[in-house]
């Protein structure tokens, strides 16, 4: 079970550094993309463990995924469309808004 | 078992389905369809105050597979919050007829507002955590749709923003169930709060104490988490807007706070100092911010930020007193900070700018927008007898009878500085003189104003008739969690 944990953990904070380091917009979306699948397999190994059948981890990690992947496509469309209208996907160059 | 809650979910999904599907025919089925179901909504809430007044609970089991089912249940909290839904939605709505004609496509704005109504129902509703979170997921991405609706350079920035920052809390909420579950064995409120009453806190409680700190926290815009919250709703479309700051934060992130930190987990010294600080915090520097801010929406959307500030601050103290000025609190900054944005999206539409240093003298041009602004503006600053002047009063009197002097302080010293702020914004916009080329500016449509006056006039009532709301509605929510009810 440990090691699950630590897979989970590393996978989360290898998305994060993606979401806080990374200036590309894409860059991003795979490190939001990262955590959402560590959570995925964090739900699924637990509802292993418990081995028990109810099926509600199980449950869950589907609707995680399902989730994950209606905020992912979201997040390409938006991306896509601010690549046309600024020209770059660098987040640093996107920056209208402030103060 | 009773079929009402599930009313509150099918009026918005059924509404949204036959907008979907008639708008191709019938260009005007979204403003019939959606003013129509959120008439219903706030009908269906008001009528069910008396009964959860009397103490009755409705419950509604969608299957009934024990963990697997889906179960809805109203109690005193459940309907504060639908109740305040409703009404920000029907004025919204109602806001939404004109002022969307200037964007395309209008009846898939409705198709979205429809299913992050349902969401933030779905959410107020759930008895247990995967239906809260199902809840949050549903109103989240309609509502990231929302902000986006522009398609333009700076509404685009601000949804990517505002993706990317509620997917992590999201998730953070969605690992602190998995760790809760893991330990406790059941993901019900009331049997998680049984199961948990006895034992201690065990570090993986903890755990999943913190990362629902950390989720709820980034959907409430909380202090350290706050980044996304100025872009989003000051960029969204108006009526969004309204909707966002007046319910949407307060629904998706603090209710979830509530439900885990006073129904789940019992409230300990610890927790109530943390819910403290963090309320301060947010409620100073917030207003600090909003302070230097000269775009109307902009300077209102910290102001968010600051006033729920207030609320979780009340929370915090976990007194009964302190809880139901919280409660309040909430109430009636979803009203006037609701009509403050549907004013300076009247004035924007009229205008055709949000800056302040370009308006000015407007009352003279736009009665009706400029009388109600004045009203939320008191109101939110806390002057007698509007609402807001109440709630703020009854948490600072919780604070020093708890024995809080500093935050009670913080909290009056929050609330002079918002009169600042909004002396600033009364100033710009509304009095003064009135440039050359504002001479022609005409009030806003009649549906905005009714919509404007609606809310104003709720701002007006509850500070007259507070005693009876507080005993009504407030406090059967306050029963509710600190689980005497029922």
């Amino acid at each position: 079970m440990t090691a699950v944990y630590v897979i989970c953990a590393i996978l989360f904070i290898v998305g994060i550094y993606g979401v806080v380091v990374k200036k590309n917009l894409i860059k991003i979306i795979i490190g939001i993309s990262l955590m959402v699948q560590s959570v995925a397999v964090l739900l699924l190994s637990l509802g292993y463990a418990e081995g028990v059948g109810e099926g509600l981890f199980q449950t869950i990690g589907l609707i995680t995924m399902i989730g994950g992947l209606g905020v992912m496509s979201l997040m390409i469309i938006t991306a896509i469309r601010l690549y046309e209208k600024y020209g770059t996907f660098d987040v640093s160059e996107i920056r209208r808004l402030r103060g | 078992m009773s079929v009402l809650p599930l009313l509150f979910v099918v009026i918005p999904v059924a509404a949204a389905a036959i907008i979907a599907i008639l708008y191709r025919v019938w260009e005007r089925s979204g403003d019939i369809f959606t003013n129509i179901a959120n008439l219903a909504l706030l009908v269906l809430s008001l009528a069910l105050v008396g009964p959860i007044w009397r103490g009755e609970t409705f419950s509604y089991n969608l299957g009934d597979v024990s963990p697997l089912g889906i179960h809805f249940t109203i109690d005193g909290l459940s309907l504060l919050m639908l109740a305040t839904v409703s009404i920000i939605c029907l004025a919204a709505s109602l806001y939404s007829v004109n002022y969307m004609e200037r964007y395309t496509a209008k009846p898939r704005y409705y198709v979205l507002l429809m299913l992050m109504i349902a969401g933030m129902n779905i959410v107020a509703l759930g008895a247990d955590l995967v239906n809260l979170y199902i809840g949050i997921e549903i109103a989240a991405l309609a509502c990231y749709a929302l902000v986006a609706f522009g398609v333009e350079h700076e509404y685009l920035e601000a949804s990517f923003k505002y993706q990317i920052m509620g997917t992590v809390g999201t998730l953070c909420i969605l690992s602190g169930m998995a760790f809760l579950y893991r330990t406790a064995g059941s993901l019900n409120m009331a049997e998680l709060h049984g199961i948990l009453l006895g034992q201690g806190l065990s570090p993986m409680l903890l755990f999943s104490g913190i990362l629902f700190l950390a989720g709820f926290g980034l959907k409430a815009a909380y202090m350290p988490f706050h980044a996304w919250l100025p872009d989003a709703h000051s960029t969204a479309p108006t009526p969004v807007s309204a909707i966002l700051s007046g319910v949407f934060i307060k629904v998706i992130g603090l209710y979830g706070m509530i439900r885990v930190f006073f129904c789940i987990f019992e409230i300990t010294p610890t927790t109530s100092w943390i819910l403290m600080v963090v309320g301060a915090i947010s409620l100073l520097v917030a207003v600090l911010l909003a302070l230097g801010q000269w775009d109307s929406k902009r300077l209102l959307a910290y102001h968010s930020i600051s006033q729920m500030g207030y609320v979780l601050l009340g929370l915090g103290i976990a007194t009964p007193l302190g809880i139901l000025g919280g409660l309040f609190h909430l109430v009636n900054h979803a009203l006037f900070k609701g009509l403050l944005f549907l004013d300076a999206g009247s004035v924007e539409m009229q205008t055709g700018t949000r800056q302040l240093k370009e308006l000015g003298g407007l009352n003279q041009r736009m009665p009706v927008t400029g009388t109600t602004c004045a009203i939320a503006s008191l109101s939110i600053s806390g002057f007698p007898p509007f609402n807001g002047f109440w709630s703020k009063l009854i948490i600072i009197i919780a604070a020093i009878q708890a024995g809080y002097l500093g935050f009670a302080i913080v909290a009056a010293l929050g609330s002079i500085l918002t009169m600042a702020s909004f002396l600033k914004l009364e100033r710009y916009i509304f009095f003064g003189s009135l440039p050359e080329k504002w001479q022609k500016v005409k009030e806003a449509p009649v549906l905005m104003c009714v919509s404007m006056i609606l809310l104003a006039a709720a701002c007006l009532g509850i500070g007259l008739a507070f005693p009876w709301i507080i005993d009504g509605f407030i406090q059967p929510a306050v029963n509710a969690v600190m689980m005497l009810g029922a």
